[in-house]
């Protein structure tokens, strides 16, 4: 009798098959890894409009800091933050558009133009700055190099262009091989020196194609802090008017 | 058959139709807040008070909610404050809650807004509410159609609502540079406003030092005459009387002609928001009107002898005119009375009826905001109005004699501001601004020069943030400082501690007993 012990164990033992490397992926790879990054700019930002509300939880040590919920609506280059919790935010709001941020803080009954000088300060004690919330195509304002491969993932350097406001002069991205989605970011300054990480998972993709992850971890490579986004409903293409994104919808708010 | 052809012809007309389904919305927010402040020694407590005391004892309820469906939206604010401290009792008093509980209701907003009214793109807001113009921090020479809310001085800035008919348009035409990095143009907003009735601002407890210490009145009113009569007033208190003031406000009737008007014309030029406006109405800035001296309730003595006097053969202000001494523009006459024989003695009060009034005006002013990209985001701001009014005469009235002064002429003059803010670090956020006219002054010849300047220093993810804010008056080198240290360490919860520090000279602008005390604070706040 034939020993079908190795063949058991062959076929009990395996590793899972890998997920299979998305069609476009060899073609993106023959264009250059820009192409491939402006794919994956696409897959995250194909939509007209975008409703998305996650709630942040801020963390110092291990040790849950603050809690928040915030709903940001973004056409193109326009986009407006609004915080439902805690209560003493409940109502701010900030519109970024073509680079100018306008904030209205609860209980005032004014927009104030905020200068560029606030990109720097992170959103209420968290690890992202405000520019970080505008990152979703990096197309735009960064060069790629390819930097590696493994079975899984296509690792890019990314290079800012002159003349691109973004804070990061480079960044490392991991893009997944089997979607094509940007999952893992490494930011880092001008010195070279890694300032945090930004891990996406739970992938998920809606009926016109468009990804988006369900949890976010943006942890600060300096010190022990981190900060955690979890997306708690989504809308996409609804139709929101360019007028939207104006100073009076800020107004609206308490 | 019949029936139903019927009932098919009339159901497509709107009678038949559903209506559409709209979600109504509900936002609210709120909060409790305790505010304790403590007077500390230094500048001069009001008469009758102890220099180190309570100051404020406030526990406040504030809910503002927002409700509506689609473009029509219902703003509501309202606030119950239980004012810790209450004044004298009489036995009545103290038999009802009322006056040993005392308590305030505020409301900041109380109105409806209706978008795309009649024309898509329109706004319609109706109602109580504060309209906030100006590009600047807190101090906005082009911010006239609210007067301000001097009540509480740890918060600037803040204003009176009022009850105003809003009417904005805003074109929906934009344009960007090819990588949205720079808006060309972009928000061009029209907006005009129509107060039907004046509000006069709120003044704090200590203005109405002004009316009780002559030295104070002067320093408010800038009169020769009136400083005469201070002085006469100061040799009525030497011989024993007294000057009783009793202040009046006239405000602007409620007649159509009074209506205050506004428009606005703001737009995004070029990376730049800029806007001009213009405002008819008035200013929330108290000028006095005339001054009415009665002397026929006093008594004057010499020695043991009744000069004149309510049971003497002549009252005081027949007199006084039958000595022609009644000469309003020399004072010196009357003065000689009281002070020229040894032992003159003065008995009663002089009551003293003092008119106050709010001046017309006209404001033009314009605005601009803006970010120094080239300069890391360097923030940028400049707002100028010019102010044109009538000449503010003061008439001094006494027993049918009356002699009048221009205090101001009739004229213009501008009140500037103009600042610059940064971030030097993350945690370390400045702001400095240059101001030409405060909040109260009015006329060319009394708008002061100040610095302003703030600096927010942030610990522990924005949990601890020391404030340290200052004003200071270039002329007179009196200046406000006011460090707070704001605390957020628990959920919805923000514990601050901080002083109001009022120095200077006792005739400047901040050292002026009428500004009152400097004072500590600790203020708690749960937020829902």
């Amino acid at each position: 009798m034939k020993n079908l012990l190795p063949t058991l164990c062959l076929l009990l033992c395996a590793a899972p098959a890998a997920a299979a490397d998305d069609p476009l992926l060899a073609e993106l790879l023959a264009k250059g890894p820009e192409a491939l990054l402006v794919e994956a700019d696409k897959r995250i930002s194909n939509f007209q409009d975008q409703e998305l509300t996650v709630e942040m939880s801020i963390f110092s040590g291990g040790k849950l800091e603050q809690k928040a919920k915030l709903t940001t609506f973004t056409k193109g280059s326009a986009r407006i933050v609004r915080f439902d919790e805690p209560a003493d935010v409940r109502g701010m709001g900030i519109l970024i558009k073509a680079r100018a941020i306008y904030v209205k803080i609860p209980g005032s009954p004014k927009v104030r133009r905020v200068a560029g000088h606030s990109r720097k300060q992170g959103m209420m004690g968290s690890d992202y700055a405000f520019d970080d919330t505008s990152m979703l195509a990096l197309a735009e304002d960064y060069t790629a190099e390819l930097a590696g491969q493994t079975d899984a993932d296509v690792k890019l350097v990314l290079t800012r262009k002159p003349g691109s406001e973004m804070n990061y002069p480079k960044l490392e991205v991991l893009i997944s091989k089997s979607d094509l989605v940007r999952h893992h970011t490494r930011f880092f300054d001008d010195d070279g020196k890694e300032l945090k990480t930004e891990t996406r998972t739970e992938l998920r993709k809606n009926e016109k194609g468009h990804y988006t992850h369900g949890t976010v971890v943006m942890k600060d490579s300096q010190r022990d802090h981190h900060t955690e986004n979890k997306v708690v409903a989504e809308k996409v293409d609804q139709g929101l008017e360019d007028r939207f994104f104006q100073q009076k919808t800020l107004l609206k708010n308490l | 058959m019949r029936c139903l052809t019927v009932a098919t012809l009339l159901c497509p007309t709107l009678l038949c139709l559903p209506l559409a389904a709209s979600a109504r919305d509900f936002v609210y927010r709120g909060y409790l807040e305790s505010d304790l402040r403590l007077s500390l020694p230094g500048k001069p407590a009001p008469p009758g008070e102890d220099e180190v005391r309570f100051v404020r004892v406030d526990n406040t309820a504030r809910l503002t909610m927002r409700v509506g469906t689609g473009n029509v939206q219902g703003f509501f604010d309202v606030a119950l404050i239980y004012r810790g401290l209450y004044d004298d009792l009489g036995l009545d008093d103290i038999e009802t809650r009322g006056a040993l509980d005392p308590f305030d209701i505020e409301s900041d907003a109380l109105y409806i807004q209706v978008s795309d009214f009649l024309v898509r793109g329109l706004e319609l807001k109706a109602g109580r509410q504060i309209l906030e113009w100006g590009a600047a921090d807190k101090f906005n020479p082009t911010g006239v159609i609210n007067p301000y809310d001097l009540e509480d001085p740890i918060k600037f800035g803040e204003r009176v609502p009022n009850e105003m008919l809003v009417l904005s348009y805003t074109a929906p035409w934009h344009v960007a540079n090819e990588e949205e990095t720079l808006t060309i143009f972009d928000e061009l907003t029209f907006t005009a406003v129509a107060v039907p009735v004046f509000r006069p601002g709120q003044l704090p407890a200590s203005a109405g030092l002004v009316f009780t210490d002559p030295d104070l009145f002067v320093q408010f009113v800038d009169s020769p005459l009136l400083g005469e009569f201070v002085d006469l007033q100061k040799a009525f208190i030497d011989a024993g009387g007294n000057f009783a003031y009793d202040p009046t406000i006239e405000t602007p009737s409620f007649a159509l002609e009074n209506v205050q008007y506004a428009g606005k014309v703001g737009m995004t030029l070029v990376g730049v928001d800029v806007s001009a406006m213009y405002y008819r109405g008035y200013s929330d800035v108290l000028q006095a009107r005339s001054v009415n001296a009665d002397l026929s309730r006093i008594a004057v003595g010499i020695g043991t002898a009744t000069v004149c006097g309510p049971r003497a053969p002549s009252t005081c202000d027949a007199f006084i005119r039958d000595a022609g001494l009644l000469d309003l523009n020399n004072l010196d006459g009357l003065r000689n009375l009281l002070t020229g024989t040894e032992g003159t003695t003065v008995a009663g009060d002089v009551p003293v009826s003092i008119r106050l009034g709010y001046p017309k005006i006209q404001v033009v002013g314009f605005d601009a905001a803006t970010s120094l990209e080239f300069l890391d985001g360097l923030g940028l701001w400049a707002e100028a109005a010019l102010y044109f009014h009538d000449a503010q005469t003061l008439t001094l009235e006494a027993h049918g004699e009356t002699t009048e002064e221009t205090l101001i002429d009739e004229g213009s003059f501008w009140k500037v501001a103009a600042g610059t803010d940064y971030s030097l670090f993350s945690w370390w956020y400045l702001n400095v601004q240059y101001l030409h006219g405060f909040v109260d002054e009015f006329g060319a010849d009394n708008q002061d020069d100040y610095v302003v300047a703030g600096s927010d220093f942030k610990f522990f993810d924005n949990q601890l943030v020391l404030r340290l804010f200052g004003i200071f008056n270039l002329q007179d080198q009196s200046f406000v400082a006011y460090p707070r240290l704001m605390t957020s360490f628990w959920p919805n919860t923000q514990l601050d501690l901080g002083a109001l520090l009022l120095e200077g000279k006792d005739d400047s602008k901040f050292g002026t007993a009428a500004t009152g005390q400097s004072r500590v604070f600790l203020i708690g706040r749960y937020s829902f």
